[in-house]
């Protein structure tokens, strides 16, 4: 019982959160020249589970992508130790709640906790998104057409394409290029039916699918490239729930923290003044 | 002369340079008057190059941006500063950053990229003036390693500690400031590709590496490491990250100033 204690302990010591932080930085610098040099090898991350990526470009490239390797085992590293720690400190504060005491207060003190626990929320969000997500490149479809979503009885169509071409004086390489476009689509899935409008970040979801619009024609009035047409990708992210979920905890418990420490920044102001 | 032509940014340097000639003449009110003057010409060229990407974002603009951001962090301590001579060091070390920092700009920008498509969207507008921001406040906390370090290593560890306190508090702001840049950037990346992360810039390395950094320093106190040197010294080698990783990268090659 005292060896598991001490192994509790240990796992959760701020020292060791100190000792990870470090290792990430230092790995995460030479992620980046790697990122800078051989970025062809972290590309497909983008479109295959990492998994998939692991067996096949990882494996192959081990000197390029072993720091992703590394990161992905601190990262697991500091998940736990960040459980161990914060839960620790929770349990604590928790105990030592004295009756009466305002909620509230109890709430700010929880604050940076509820930070923690975000981050493994998204953690989470991370691990699930790059297990299970599917991603579907290359979904070209012409206004009027229609393409099946594979093994599933999901059916895409493009109702229409707007296009808004820019003709103003303020933004002069900007003359005659798109400025923004509109897809109307007609999503069928069994017997349901939704329809979206579809734009450059302003993706068109009906669950399990989210569908992006990665690239439209024609890009500009006067170009010789006159079809019309976009380019889709359709993902299925499980992952992605949790992701946001973690992120709105973090912001709150962010806003949380900023109060109350804004707050007593200004008591002690006053307590000089 | 148009309001985005860099010879407004160009006479936004020489007052900082001015403000800073005047802190170290030992001057009072010169610094601030020459020091509000340029940030309000670095403002007006920021609204000019906005203006002239606008709806999309001016993303490749952080050397002219990050500058704003810090010289407000440099007033606030300036107009703040009751007349110790700390933080008349520190300012005059902020206002000697600055001028380097604005300088840098000048010669080496990085604005022949033109903005694209996919920025037209808030959070990518929060996402790069968060971040802005959020460097601006970090070299704050630098300015402060660089005039406490030497004093902390003489002083207590109590006394050290009570020196740094608005050494953090600057840490704690940039932290929120690059947390909200963070995740405006995943959001955006997530509306753009369908993914908060995408592989295809190394930026993504140095932004997380960044975030570890701010994470390390604001769990620094609650270490063994704790004495006020010791963490001094972390946010000077913190400092050199940001330069290296994340300030360098947003320059350009040098290019002599075409001023109209």
């Amino acid at each position: 019982m005292n060896g598991l204690r001490k192994i509790w302990y240990w796992l959760g010591d701020i020292h060791l959160t100190v000792v990870l932080l470090l290792g990430m930085m230092m790995d995460l610098a030479v992620g980046y020249g790697r990122l800078k040099t051989h970025v062809y090898l972290f590309h497909p991350l983008n479109d295959t589970g990492f998994v998939k990526w692991a067996c096949t470009y990882g494996k192959m490239n081990l000197p390029q992508t072993a720091w992703l390797f590394i990161l992905i085992f601190l990262m697991a590293a500091l998940a736990v130790n960040t459980f161990v720690c914060t839960t620790r400190r929770v349990v604590v504060l928790c105990a030592r709640r004295k009756k009466g005491k305002a909620l509230l207060r109890l709430a700010l003190k929880l604050a940076p906790h509820l930070m923690h626990y975000a981050v493994l929320v998204m953690l989470a969000g991370y691990l699930v998104s790059y297990l299970f997500s599917q991603t579907l490149l290359s979904n070209i479809l012409l206004p009027g057409t229609a393409l099946s979503i594979p093994g599933t009885d999901c059916r895409v169509r493009l109702d229409r394409l707007d296009i808004t071409y820019y003709s103003g004086n303020r933004l002069d390489y900007m003359q005659n290029r798109a400025i923004d476009a509109v897809a109307t689509l007609t999503i069928r899935q069994g017997r349901r039916t939704q329809s979206g409008r579809l734009g450059l970040n302003r993706p068109v979801l009906c669950y399990p699918y989210s569908f992006h619009l990665q690239r439209f024609s024609p890009r500009s009035k006067d170009g010789f490239l006159k079809a019309t047409y976009i380019n889709l990708v359709i993902k299925k992210d499980p992952g992605m729930k949790f992701y946001f979920t973690g992120m709105l905890m973090f912001v709150a418990g962010l806003v949380m923290y900023l109060y109350d420490w804004f707050t007593s920044f200004i008591a002690g102001r006053r307590k000089m003044a | 002369m148009q309001f985005s032509s860099l010879g407004i940014f160009f006479l936004a340097a020489c007052f900082y340079s001015g403000a800073l000639a005047a802190s170290v003449g030992g001057y009072r009110r010169m610094p601030r008057v020459l020091l509000g003057a340029g940030l309000w010409l670095n403002l007006v060229f920021l609204g000019g190059r906005y203006r002239h990407a606008w709806p999309m974002t001016p993303l490749h603009e952080g050397a002219f941006f990050m500058p704003f951001f810090f010289g407000c962090a440099a007033a606030i301590v300036l107009f703040n500063g009751r007349r110790e001579q700390k933080i008349a060091a520190v300012s005059g070390m902020a206002l000697l950053m600055l001028s380097v920092f604005a300088w840098t700009g000048v010669f080496f920008p990085r604005d022949y990229y033109l903005p694209f498509l996919q920025t037209r969207t808030i959070f990518a507008h929060l996402f790069f003036l968060f971040g802005a921001a959020g460097k601006g406040c970090f070299f704050m906390v630098a300015a402060y390693a660089v005039v406490l370090l030497p004093i902390c290593r003489q002083a207590e560890d109590s006394a050290g500690a009570a020196l740094l306190r608005p050494m953090h508090r600057w840490t704690v702001l940039s932290f929120a400031l690059w947390t909200l840049s963070i995740f405006s950037g995943a959001l955006w990346s997530y509306l753009g590709w369908g993914s908060p992360v995408v592989w295809d810039d190394p930026a993504i390395a140095t932004a997380m590496g960044t975030w570890m950094l701010f994470s390390l320093l604001l769990h620094l106190p609650l270490t063994k490491l704790r004495s006020a040197s010791g963490r001094a010294f972390a946010a000077l080698g913190g400092a050199l990250w940001i330069l290296i990783f994340n300030w360098l990268p947003e320059l350009g090659q040098w290019s002599f100033p075409k001023l109209l």
